[in-house]
């Protein structure tokens, strides 16, 4: 589904050129749930950014599906991010004024769906993630929980082919986490591909694979077997 | 998507209710005052005429040393005969009237109009006509025809057309009543027919106004030649009182309305246009500032699907949502300020067409007015929010930065709000100094304790001056009589109104002018003896006016300053006489030359807006005595007190007669300096309002930078700053704005100078004074404005500052 070749990134301050991301070469099979970790600064966020397609300052190939992403202009990247992508956030980055339901309307409103189509489509997921008595709650009237649930529906809404999440627990305590993680397991399983960032071992149990970096440089890529852990309560 | 859009844009409104207040006053302050001045542009200049076919409609006036002049009566009668161009021409002349009531009798202004003159312009009719041709001839002239509010004031009589009235104790038939509008916006109150008797169908006596409806299709150039001919011919066959006069044609549209006027108004609609501007600066600089708070929310947005034209448009929604609701309060500021400036605007500003309403021109100038200012303060901040980088902005515990770029665009446009705000206070400062100078111009005379009114002797009355001479020496003599009464005096003009005449004269002694059109003229009054004691005006040579000057001693005149300097370089005024042709009471025809020989020079006594002094001429009243007249009375004490018994005085003399337009001198002074009251106070107003929103800038801009440089205020205090020295930090960068404003805006204000220089008195090209003054006021009120954001940084706590970061 996603291959990388080679791919750069540095940011300039002054004369000073700080490399983040380091001839990343990585290949992201469709229905996978990756895990990449790493220290602070190691690059996890931007490699994150290089395949939400909200960086365009990046050197290499990469591909999504047949689409050749550096090849594309950055309208092309942001029509097929929003085509093709979901993400979750550590903050949850729910929009304060919206309520529940208008902040899942949000990406689809951006894809120039007809209103009752939405609609239909805000109702299912409300529905399937069991949160339609909170539709017209607003953020702040969620726990923290509820708020990362309305994020993972928001991201899924449009259902993507690739869910991005960084740190999706990393404001949540440990029953909220495990909830959340499990529910990415659902997706995964039902077909959604997975990418998130983690410190967290725990969670990256869930997933299938794990790429670790350290100073922009890819230095560990293992398999598992499961993604179902077994988890005791911390 | 849009009505989503609009959606969320009212609640983010709602949300930030302080912002959206802020920005919604603000914007209806630019867009209230713009409003109203355009009202008044637009009603005076830009607006057609509410007659039929108005560009047909012009002023026709005799032309003399290439300056228009008013009509002699058998020039008009002979223009209305000979020429080609015009499908009717009218002429009228004031007049004014005593309307006999219950009480006393009242005083009226009117219009005295050959008959047609309403039908030709196209003036309504509530009830009843126009004059009829018939009813202009003398014996079958007692028809009136009443302005709107004349007959409202009478009880609105539906009934009223056939009824008659009484005017100067003659029954007048109303033969109409005019339609609400134009004509209740003169200063009169009636029309009755002008019917020329045998003595004024002369070519000398010039004393109407003529208007007329060109034929379809003639342009002005071709009436002009056609009147140029015309008058051509009248020269030819009457030299001796036609020669070097012409005519001119003028459209009628603000054909009263000086030049200068018209000037000011545009220069008052730039004016509101730089408060406008400044108040969407303001809205910019607000937008700017929010959007940084919203930085996350459009990066999600942005990370969640939304292209750069969504988020723009987003933001644009918001500021057209902000712009109808400024917009909407716009108009009703803009309504309330239009009745604040037709209070304080002195009558006869403007032409009576100028019906100062909010119709739909107005409407649609106030819509393009508010969406160009939607999108002058929305584009840039909407275009910023779309700058936002979406991985930067949502890493985790990252600062959300201002961006230099944003920063700097802020402080560019607080740099604008100083630049236009000091333009605006210098034209401010201007049109004070120049009110203050104007206010200590010496006028030649005392103002305290003088009550003036005028005697309209109706028209009917003897004209026999013998008569004339005794009614008005009884009438001093009585009201001299009166307690409080320290002094009275006759004139036919009044000191600080104007001399009641102009008058060509020669100087005996000197070559006589082949063309009598050449003579110099000056301005020509009759006084009685104690009028230069009532109204303290010095004399500077020779002698005033005694009771001995009569109409049986020599005639005898005085000149004031200016005439004796002007036309008698290096001469002893007192021994010169000038010639000047004989005014005949009642008889609207100039007599032989009189001579008059020189006793007196007195000091220049200024007239109208006070500006300039005028060659004057006055001679002894018992020489030619007038039969309408005005009466200054000096009193020891405040001239209300008085008045009373002064009326009750000149009603003993006269019981049928009314005391016209009583003003005390003072009044008459503060009502000549109106004009130049209403420009000070309006750009007065607009110059304060642009510093109270130069002020609220750079307090938001100052308060924000403190917000953004908390951290590091934080840091230096924990290095060892002293609270004083971050006031001194946060004060100086306000100051480095203000003074870079104030440098560029010492340019406009160079050129506002410029502008305003000739409605301005006793002022330079260059006022260091006001200058140096709005500078002070302008840097004063940065200072002020950031006092607070000052104080603010200085109260930062250190490891609070540091422990957010």
């Amino acid at each position: 589904m996603i291959e990388l070749k080679n791919v750069e990134r540095s940011y300039k301050t002054g004369h000073t050129e700080t490399w983040v991301l380091r001839r990343i070469g990585l290949t992201i099979r469709e229905g996978e749930f990756l895990t990449i970790m790493g220290p602070s600064g190691a690059g996890k966020s931007s490699l994150l950014n290089v395949l939400a397609m909200l960086d365009d300052g990046w050197l290499g190939e990469f591909w999504f599906d047949e689409t050749a992403v550096h090849k594309l202009n950055r309208k092309q990247r942001a029509d097929l991010a929003r085509q093709r992508i979901g993400m979750v956030f550590q903050s949850y980055h729910l929009l304060d004024d919206l309520t529940v339901a208008e902040n899942i309307d949000l990406p689809l409103s951006y894809k120039n769906l007809p209103a009752k189509e939405r609609q239909g489509m805000v109702a299912d997921i409300l529905d399937r993630f069991q949160i339609v008595a909170k539709k017209d709650l607003y953020p702040n009237q969620l726990s923290g929980g509820q708020q990362q649930l309305v994020g993972i529906a928001r991201a899924v809404v449009h259902a993507p082919s690739l869910l991005l999440a960084d740190e999706p627990t990393g404001n949540l305590h440990s029953t909220q986490a495990r909830e959340i993680m499990q529910l990415f397991c659902e997706l995964n399983r039902q077909g959604t591909t997975i990418v998130q960032v983690t410190h967290s071992d725990e969670n990256s149990r869930y997933g299938k694979r794990i790429v670790e970096l350290r100073d922009g440089w890819l230095t560990r890529d293992e398999l598992f077997a499961t993604n179902t852990p077994e988890v005791g309560a911390k | 998507m849009i009505a989503q859009d609009v959606r969320y844009s009212f609640r983010q409104l709602r949300k930030s209710a302080g912002f959206t207040v802020t920005a919604i006053l603000t914007l209806a302050l630019g867009i209230g005052a713009t409003t109203a001045i355009f009202t008044v542009v637009y009603a005076t200049l830009l607006a057609p005429m509410p007659y039929p076919e108005p560009d047909q409609l012009v002023m026709v006036w005799s032309k003399i040393q290439g300056d228009r002049n008013s009509i002699a009566a058998q020039d008009f009668l002979d223009w209305k005969n000979q020429n080609k161009v015009f499908q009717d021409i009218n002429a009228w002349t004031g007049s004014s009237f005593n309307l006999a009531t219950k009480d006393q009798p009242e005083y009226l202004q009117g219009r005295m109009t050959t008959p047609g003159m309403s039908r030709m312009v196209g003036d309504r009719f509530l009830y009843g006509r126009d004059f009829l041709p018939e009813e202009g001839v003398v014996g079958k002239d007692h028809e009136v025809i009443l302005m709107n509010k004349l007959w409202k004031r009478l009880g609105s009589d539906p009934n009223i057309v056939g009824k008659t009235i009484q005017l100067d104790g003659a029954p007048y038939t109303v033969v109409g009543v005019f339609a609400p509008g134009t004509t209740d916006r003169l200063d009169n109150w009636l029309d009755v027919p002008l019917a020329f008797k045998p003595d004024q169908l002369n070519h000398d006596f010039h004393w109407l106004l003529a208007m007329a409806r060109m034929k379809p299709g003639v342009t002005l150039k071709q009436a002009q030649a056609d009147m140029d001919s015309v008058t051509a011919n009248i020269a030819k066959d009457n030299p001796k009182s036609n020669k070097g006069w012409g005519a001119i044609v003028e459209p009628l549209h603000n054909d009263f309305l000086p030049k200068d006027e018209i000037h000011m108004l545009w220069i008052l609609l730039g004016a509101v246009g730089f408060v406008l501007l400044i108040a969407c600066v303001n809205i910019a600089n607000l937008l700017l500032a929010k959007g940084t708070t919203r930085q996350r929310e459009v990066a999600v947005r942005g990370a969640l699907g939304a292209s750069r034209k969504a988020i723009f448009a987003q933001f644009l929604t918001e500021n057209l949502v902000l712009v109808i609701f400024g917009g909407g309060l716009g108009i009703v500021l803009g309504w309330a300020l239009l009745r604040g400036i037709q209070a304080i605007m002195p009558p006869n500003t403007l032409p009576s067409e100028a019906d100062l309403t909010l119709n739909l021109p107005i409407l649609l100038f106030t819509l393009a007015a508010s969406t160009l200012s939607g999108l002058l303060f929305g584009c840039g901040p909407a275009w910023f929010a779309t700058r936002v980088d979406p991985a930067e902005a949502l890493k985790e515990g990252g600062r959300s930065g201002t961006g230099a770029g944003r920063q700097h665009l802020r402080r560019l446009l607080v740099i604008g709000e100083f630049a236009l705000a000091l333009a605006l206070l210098t034209g401010a400062g201007l049109a004070i100094h120049s009110f203050w100078n104007l206010t200590k111009v010496d006028l030649g005379v005392n103002t305290t304790n003088i009550q003036t009114f005028f005697l309209p002797v109706p028209d009917s009355r003897p004209k026999d001056p013998a008569m004339i001479n005794a009614y008005y020496q009884q009438m001093i003599a009585s009201i001299k009589a009166v307690p409080g009464v320290l002094d009275a005096a006759v004139s036919v003009g009044l000191p600080l109104q104007g001399t009641a005449f102009g008058m060509p004269f020669t100087i005996a002694g000197q070559p006589d002018f082949a063309d009598p059109s050449q003579r110099p003229g000056a301005g020509f009054d009759m006084v009685t003896p104690d009028f230069f004691k009532t109204y303290s005006i010095s004399v500077l040579r020779g002698r005033a006016f005694t009771n001995q000057d009569n109409a049986s001693s020599v005639h005898v005149a005085m000149v004031n300053k200016k005439f004796a300097d002007k036309f008698f370089v290096g001469k002893d005024p007192l021994t010169q006489h000038i010639n000047v042709e004989q005014l005949i009471p009642g008889v609207t025809k100039l007599g032989p030359y009189i001579s008059w020989q020189i006793v007196g020079v007195f000091d220049n006594v200024r007239a109208g807006d006070f500006r300039d002094d005028f060659p004057q001429i006055v001679i002894p009243f018992a020489q030619i005595p007038w039969p309408e007249a005005s009466i200054g009375v000096h009193t020891s004490g405040d001239p209300a007190l008085v008045f009373r018994s002064i009326a009750a005085a000149v009603h003993k003399v006269d019981p049928q007669i009314a005391l016209a337009e009583a003003h005390t001198l003072e009044e008459v002074k503060i009502r000549n300096l109106g004009g130049d009251r209403f420009i000070m106070t309006l750009m007065g107003s607009f110059a304060l309002i642009a510093l109270l929103l130069a002020a609220v800038g750079i307090y938001g801009v100052m308060a924000f930078t403190v917000a953004q440089r908390e951290h590091e205020i934080g840091l230096r205090m924990a290095l060892g700053a002293s609270r004083e020295k971050v006031v001194i930090l946060v004060l100086r960068e306000a100051l480095m704005l203000a003074c870079i404003g104030l440098a560029i805006g010492l340019v406009g204000a160079f050129f506002i100078g410029r502008a305003l220089h000739s409605a301005l008195y006793g002022i330079g090209t260059i006022d260091y004074g006001a200058f140096a003054a709005v500078s002070f006021m302008l840097i004063t009120a940065s200072m002020l404005a950031s006092w607070l954001p000052a104080r603010r940084a200085a109260s930062v706590e250190p490891m609070r500052a540091l422990r957010i970061e």
